[in-house]
This record gives structure tokens, sequence and C-alpha cells, in this order.
């Protein structure tokens, strides 16, 4: 981590109104769906954000992309804020991809014109020109040139997925967020899918912030992690530092509760009691409190994250106690 | 292994599908027997036939456009495919009953979760509502939901995924049933969610010594829940054995596939292993092997003929020609 990051996230926060009534609507309350988050991404690693639904990473993504306003905080993209009115010059340096391969793409359209589409909008060129840059990404996404003239409907999921990565690439931008890009796939298809990330992170120097629920995935793809629960950050760290000591109680427990292909491997599970809360009602302090094994009285004040080695951050009080080893 | 009582026995099931002019063998000829007690895994991609093999058993399938062509389902000595509805409707929800996946989807959203069970009960033993409604809140207690005398009166929308899927839970379990079909229960969960369902099914068959067919496209789950597996590809099951073997040593091409496949947690793999291609489109007869376009060891005769069913060892199978010739070889 030589140069300055790429993409930088500083408190960001984003509340979405709780409205009662068909008409009146009144405001009843608000979801932190985003709460002080703060990061940096640098050129050329992967950052997988990771955690279960209702935490935040599907906002967190939309607000790195410039879909929708901050409620706090900003967002930086190469020093300059991301805004969903930022320019076109800087929008095309981050793209995306979602995770359903079947509503991302549109039926009506043929595969040229939805890869083309980005270029349709962000510069003006000839046929010839288009095809210059179309054909060479259509090969390295693994579809053949013939496929262009094509409609969605006559791919597998795998396939869609292929030409959702080749409409984010034709752009040439810097940071891809990916969005569940693999879980609606089949394990064999996701392996595929899986390899064709990490051989474009190779080609082309790629950035991704990767979001996912699956620890295996998000293992194999990222070189730092983000635990994310309710909206805040739990636990943020490099790859080996997570998975070699993870400190917080939550990021234990999910790793601890994803089923290993190995029968013979019989782990100490923690299973945690109760369900997620309800964002609109997430516990002051700890958010994690109402489900945490090792919850004190301390808990209710909201812990900050704290360092605890070599780019390892944990929002957790039994860190600072030193109960933690 | 003691030879268990078998409760389910299950012999050349074909059910194919008909769109328009073809016809799809979605199962082609399924054999297999679940002991007492037994969790029996079927695991597959989209498209294997697992959840259509589930479905034929209690024949809950669309009559227009699915037939059952042959085989035998066999209960405690009947044939489930050969019983009148109102002979199968004494069965299906009381002998034998099912968990699906989507617990939203599953539950009736304009009446109580209690009214729901209730009628579960009341379908097959006759007995007063209040009685009913007891029975509701101990089933209930056993999948445990907090608060179950207040939960009975909330609508379905009104309770998280997890508890939705506990009260499908507690339906299935309602009549006490021998066999129960849980067609992939945890997929639509959150992990942290899916561990706390994964330990009640296993408690719950622990403690009424039930059967449980789990149905999955998840290697993990399997590997935690089950005692033996079946691998199904293309409406047919490639590799069977106790899971203890099939995962210390899969023999199948495709089970070696999809095992390479899954990122590890445990082990740094700088390139995941892909099964090459997608799941073709079959239509019966299918004169070759079905894995032959995909497979990294095809030859010849994989092109040619469909290979049998061959047993490797105690209760293990592979539907692949690669064991055929070693044995063919030893012999010769």
């Amino acid at each position: 981590m030589d140069n300055n990051p790429i993409l930088e996230v500083k408190e960001a926060r984003k509340s979405y109104p709780v409205t009662k009534g068909f008409i009146s609507r009144k405001n009843i309350g608000t979801v932190k769906a985003v709460d002080n988050v703060s990061f940096n991404l640098y050129k050329g690693e992967t950052l997988g954000v990771i955690g279960e639904s209702g935490c935040g990473k599907s906002t967190l993504a939309k607000l790195i992309m410039g879909l929708t306003t901050l409620s706090g905080g900003e967002i930086r993209l190469k020093g300059e804020p991301v805004r969903p009115d930022m320019p076109l010059t800087m929008r095309r340096n981050i793209q995306m991809i979602f995770q359903d391969p079947y509503s991302s793409l549109d039926p009506r359209m043929n595969v040229r014109r939805i890869v083309e589409e980005p270029l349709r909008i962000h510069e003006n060129l000839s046929k010839e020109e288009k095809n210059k840059i179309v054909l060479p990404i259509m090969e390295q996404v693994g579809l053949s040139a013939g496929a262009l003239d094509k409609f969605p409907h006559e791919f597998s999921g795998g396939q869609r997925q292929r030409i959702g990565i080749a409409r984010a690439l034709v752009l040439n931008p810097e940071v891809i967020v990916c969005d569940e890009p693999v879980s609606a796939l089949d394990v064999s298809i996701q392996a595929q899918v899986l390899n064709l990330f990490a051989s474009l992170k190779k080609i082309r120097g790629l950035t991704y912030i990767f979001i996912s629920h699956d620890m295996s995935v998000i293992k194999h793809v990222s070189d730092r992690i983000m635990v994310m629960y309710l909206g805040q950050v739990m636990e943020i760290s490099s790859k080996r530092s997570l998975f070699g000591n993870a400190r917080h109680p939550y990021t234990q427990a999910l790793m601890s509760a994803i089923p290993e292909p190995n029968p013979a491997a019989m782990k100490n599970r923690i299973i945690l009691k109760g369900d997620l809360p309800s964002p609109i009602h997430a516990p002051a302090g700890c958010p994690f409190q109402s489900r945490c094994p090792q919850a004190m009285d301390k808990c209710r004040i909201k812990p900050e994250l704290k360092q605890v080695g070599e780019g390892h951050y944990v929002a957790c009080h039994l860190v600072n106690e030193g109960v933690v080893s | 292994m003691i030879a268990m009582e078998t409760i389910l026995d299950v012999q050349d099931l074909q059910t194919y599908y008909r769109t328009g002019k073809q016809v799809v063998p979605a199962v082609d000829g399924v054999s297999f027997r679940l002991a007492k007690g037994e969790v029996l895994g079927i695991v597959g991609e989209s498209g294997s036939g697992k959840s259509t093999v589930v479905r034929s058993i209690i024949r809950l399938l669309d009559k227009n456009t699915t037939r059952i062509e042959n085989g035998r389902v066999l209960f405690r000595g009947k044939d489930l495919l050969k019983l009148s509805g109102r002979e199968l409707r004494g069965i299906r929800g009381k002998s034998i009953s099912m968990v699906f996946q989507n617990p939203l989807s599953s539950l009736n959203p304009v009446y109580t979760i209690g009214n729901q069970i209730q009628e579960a009960i009341l379908t097959h033993e006759s007995m007063s509502r209040a009685k009913a409604r007891d029975r509701a809140l101990h089933l209930l207690e056993q999948v445990e939901i907090p608060s179950p005398e207040l939960r009975l009166d909330d609508y379905p929308h009104q309770l998280s995924g997890g508890m939705q899927q506990r009260v499908l839970i507690a339906m299935a379990l309602a009549c006490q049933p021998e066999i129960i079909l849980a067609d992939e229960p945890t997929t639509a969960l959150d992990v942290t969610i899916q561990s706390q369902i994964l330990e009640l099914l296993s408690r719950i068959r622990d403690e009424r010594n039930m059967s449980i067919i789990l149905i999955t496209h998840n290697m993990g789950v399997i590997a935690e829940m089950c005692d033996r597996m079946l691998v199904m590809y293309g409406g047919v099951v490639m590799e069977e054995g106790k899971c203890t073997d099939v995962f210390a040593s899969p023999l199948h091409p495709y089970t070696l596939g999809l095992l390479a496949s899954i990122p590890s947690l445990e082990e740094e793999k700088e390139e995941l292993y892909a099964i090459p291609g997608q799941v073709p489109h079959f239509n019966a007869p299918v004169s070759s092997c079905r894995f032959c376009s995909r497979c990294d060891q095809v030859f010849t005769r994989c092109r040619e003929e469909e290979p049998p069913f061959i047993q490797i060892g105690d209760g293990r199978f592979v539907r692949c020609w690669l064991y055929a010739q070693e044995n063919e070889t030893n012999n010769g």
C-alpha cells in the first residue's frame, strides 16, 4: 500500500425514513442502512465485504457507485467526491456487476447493444471503433463474437453473468463493484466465473469491491475483508490476519457457521441465538449485543473501531479488555 | 453398519416432463433405499432432477406436464405410485411430510400460523380445536420459537425467514411423520440461521428416530448432516455411498469436479477447478454418459453407451465406464 488510495470512504452514512400510512406518510423512524463506514481501497486490491441480509452491503455498493445520496460523510474516487450528479468522465472509472444475471440484462436488446451501451453513453464512436473495443473484451470474458447477435434468453446463467462482466469492462474502468456476482450460480459455474474474475484482475490490473454472503467465496477472492453487521463495520483486516486471528465474536460465529465439505472436520460450532434484529429497532450500542455469546454491560455503549494489528481493526469492547487474545 | 430396517424403497423411478413435442427425462431410473433413522442427502446442481425425485415420492407433480413413467415407491409394503388420491392423502402430511425451500411462499399469507398448523393436525386426526391448538403450541415449543403463545396468532409476514422455516418444520412434524422430505430447507436463509435450522433438524431426528431425505446443492450441508448421499446429474444418480466414503474418496469425475470447484476455507488455491461447459439439455432416450460432454476423462465408450450403476464396495455405487473397464481388464 505505497501510493494514495483510489477510493476513500469516510464515515459514510445512509439512512432511510420509515413511514406509516398510505396517504399521510408519517415518519415513524429511520433505518440506518449504512452507519459510519470508513475504509480505503488501494489500486489492484480486492476488498471483500461480507455480511448477512440487511447488513447494508448493497446500500454501500449503491453509495460507492453514486447511485444514491449520502446522508453523511464522504466518498472520494481519485480525490473527487462521488455523488449522483458526478460528471460522466468520473463515473466511467467505476462500474458495477449485479447479482441476478436474469434481471440485469434487458431482454429486448441483443448482446451487442447491451455491451456497447456504455460506449454509446460515454463516447461517440463509429461501428468499427466500437468493434475494436468490444471484440477483445468478449474474448477475455470467454464468449464468442457470434454471441453478439443473440439475445439474453439464449444464454445460461453463467454466460449471462459473462455478458454483464463484458458490459462493465468496455469503458476500461479502474474499480469494479461486484454485488453478489456468483450467488445465483451453480457451484461448477461459480468456479468458472470466479476464475474469470481472477484472470481479468491479472490482465487489466482491476480493483474490486466484492460483496458476498459466502465466506468461502470471499476468502478465495479477497486481499482484505470487511465484516459488516446492521450497517456497521465489525472488523476489517487483511485476509491472512482475519483467518488466522478473527477477533470479533460475530466474525468468529460467521466463520464457524459455514458447513465444510468434509465430514471428518468436526468443528466446535458457535451457534448464535435468535435472529438478526430489525434495523429499525437496532439496539443502542453494539449492534451485535442481542446475539453475542460474550455480551456484557459495557456493550450498551457503542464500541469504536480499534487497531489490533497491522491493518486489522475491530469494533468490540472485548479487545480493550484484553479478554480476546 | 448393522442392517437397518428399510422404510422407503424407491425402484427405477422415471419421471418425464412433456413440453410441447419434447420429452425431458427429469428423473431417469433412480433407485435407492432409505433406512429408519437415516439422513439421506441428495446433492446436485439445478436441473439434476433432485427435487423431482422427492416430489415423485409423494406425487406432488403437475399432472398436465409430468408423468411418472415407470418405477415403484414402496413405503411399508405399499406402492405409493399406485395408491388412490384418497389413500395417498392419508399418508402425505401424516407419515411422510415435506419441508419446502422458500418458507414465505409455502405459508398462506391470510391465515395465522396457529391456524395453519391446526389445519395440518385436523386433516389427519379428529380432535377438538382447543386440543389441536395445544398441540400446535407444543410443536412451536419443540422447534424453539420464543414466546410461542404469542406467535400462534401471528401471520407469516410477521416472522423472520428463520422463524418461518421453523413453523414449516413444526407443520411437517404435526402428525409425527416417519419420513421428512426436506427440499433445500436452508438455501433461502443466512448462514448463522442455517446452522440453527440444521441443528434443529438433527436434534429432531435423534429424538424421534425419524428418517430424512435432505436435498441441497451445498456439499457442506451434506457433509454436516447426512449418513449417506446420492450425487445426481442429468436425472440419474452418478454416485452413491456413505458420506464419509464419498468425501474421502470420490469416484465419479463429476463428484470430483464438484468438490474441487468449491472454494475452500482451509487451503489457499490460486485457481479453482472449474467443470467446463454447462449442464446440457437431455431428450429421452439418452444413449451416452450424461456427463460425457463436460468430463475431463472421457473416452469413446462414454459417447456410445450409457454406463451402468456399478457396485464398487459395500453400499458404494458409481455410474462411470472408468470403473467398468477396471473390472473387465482385471477379469480378462
